[in-house]
């Protein structure tokens, strides 16, 4: 009765090539050959390698004997024989460097499965990367010329406000020398019978009918006279002061006045020489400065003097 | 497909011809692959069991079993080329008792070295018309001896995603491809100019 046949190994089809194997396995085997649709091709491939081991001289004694005296039986082996004789010595040869273009070896590259689909894979990751990196620089750009735009601005706002120091500085300058005459023409007044220094409030807003004109006594050597304006609203940084005769003629000015505390309020504290005022009716032209630096009328205080023995 | 006997002497008529192919299969077409398959394991058979004539012996062989066929018809079941192969095996005792062969064996000559180096050239032709792939699988798959080349098979079946088996039969397929083109190109420089 015939089994079932089993795949053969290696070693088993050399046996059976070479005609060593037992009555009972050779049928089984033969039995395998019938039945299975690879067996055909792999005894051809054992064939193939027995008779290249033969070449090469790697089969010895009775396995050499059996190739010679039974393997090589059939015609169509010797035919085989004479083929593999050519062709080892093409596989044995000492390598040809083989020149290949360009293209010949792009398209052996790509008889590597992976890398048909690895290669194109492989350039969107660069031209993402390359668009990203692009737009990465632009918005780097962007944010560092705006960061230069914002140093420059400081550096203008800290020479804008280092100029309004120095004006500030120059102001309370100013004002500490009128301090200091202030000072000085206070000192003789203390002392000696004649005054240095006449000191005049005026307010505004009584000064517009003839009757109410107020009248400022000057001994005739009075040497200052100061004025101080009330302010009803204290509303600029600076101010300027004008005298003016009754013809409107200015006689004297000062700018850069800052507002000071009095017991009526505040005011505006200057001092105008005495050798100015004559007896007559003068004019004194209030005006703030703005940070526009127009001066803007805020009174007109009108008053007369008189000599005083 | 020849039905006519050989040199063993059995014939068959169309008839009986055409009762083994529908046995084989009841498909006209199917049934001819199959004879094909049969008949082309049965050579190999004779021929490893050491027969000079085994494609004779593989006709005979069938021709046999077609006159058989009317006989075990009826019960036999299972796979037919397994019946084929029990009557191969009386052949070849038959033949072998005919024809006292077991001894007689022709040596084998080696050919001639103008012959050899027109073998040599007409496969380079037919390498070189070998797709790369190919050229280069082949190349690779013979190219080691003894341990060295099981473990280049090994590692070529490895790189190429192939079993081991598989990796044998495709290099055999294409050694056959070229053994056939070399036998061509052979034979047309033999032909008379």
């Amino acid at each position: 009765m015939i089994m079932p046949a089993k795949m053969k190994d290696w070693e088993t089809i050399k046996k059976y090539l070479l005609g060593n194997l037992p009555p009972e396995e050779q049928e089984d085997l033969e039995l395998w050959l019938m039945s299975d649709d690879q067996a055909y091709d792999l005894l051809e491939a054992v064939e193939d390698d027995l008779i290249d081991a033969s070449l090469r001289g790697e089969l010895k004694g009775s396995d050499l004997d059996q190739f010679n005296s039974h393997f090589l039986i059939a015609p169509e082996r010797k035919r085989k024989l004479q083929f593999s004789r050519s062709l080892i010595r093409f596989i044995d040869r000492p390598p040809v460097p083989e020149r290949t273009s360009f293209w010949a070896a792009l398209r052996a590259l790509f008889q590597f499965r992976a890398l048909v689909y690895a290669v194109p894979v492989l350039l969107f990751v660069v031209l993402v990367g390359s668009f990203w990196l692009a737009r990465k620089q632009n918005q780097l750009q962007r944010q560092l010329d705006s960061t230069l735009n914002q140093l420059a601005e400081t550096n203008r706002q800290r020479d804008e406000l280092q100029k309004q120091l120095q004006e500030t500085q120059a102001t309370i300058g100013e004002q500490q020398k009128q301090l200091r005459a202030v000072d000085t023409a206070t000192q003789p007044k203390s002392v000696g019978a004649s005054p240095a220094l006449i000191a005049v409030n005026l307010i505004p807003n009584l000064t517009r009918t003839a009757n109410n004109i107020p009248a400022v006594g000057l001994p005739a050597d009075t040497q200052f006279v100061q004025f101080s304006l009330a302010l009803l609203d204290d509303n600029y940084p600076a101010y300027r002061v004008a005298l003016r005769d009754a013809n409107g003629r200015e006689l004297w000015s000062k700018d850069g006045l800052t507002s000071k505390s009095s017991p009526d309020g505040m005011a505006i504290v200057f001092l105008v020489p005495g050798s100015l005022l004559a007896p007559a009716d003068y004019t004194l032209t209030l005006s703030g400065i703005s940070t526009s630096k127009t001066p803007e009328t805020i009174n007109t205080f009108l008053f007369r003097t008189v000599r005083r023995p | 497909m020849d039905t006519t006997s050989h040199q063993g002497g059995d014939s068959i008529s169309q008839d009986q011809f055409n009762r083994l192919l529908y046995w084989l299969d009841v498909e006209r077409e199917q049934a001819g692959i199959r004879y094909e398959f049969i008949r082309k394991r049965l050579i190999k058979i004779f021929v490893c069991r050491g027969s000079a004539i085994a494609e004779e012996l593989a006709d005979l062989t069938i021709n046999r079993v077609a006159h058989k066929l009317p006989e075990i018809q009826a019960t036999y079941t299972g796979d037919p080329a397994r019946y084929f192969c029990g009557v191969a095996a009386n052949i070849f005792r038959e033949s072998l008792r005919k024809a006292k062969i077991s001894a007689a064996t022709l040596p084998v000559v080696a050919p001639s070295d103008k012959d050899g180096e027109r073998d040599y050239a007409c496969l380079e032709e037919c390498i070189g018309k070998l797709p790369h792939f190919e050229r280069d699988l082949v190349i690779s798959y013979y190219q080691q001896e003894k341990h060295e080349k099981i473990d280049n098979r090994r590692k070529l079946a490895e790189r190429l995603g192939l079993g081991l088996n598989a990796l044998r039969i495709k290099a055999c397929h294409i050694r056959a491809r070229l053994r056939e083109c070399v036998e061509k190109c052979r034979a047309e420089q033999e032909l008379p100019k």
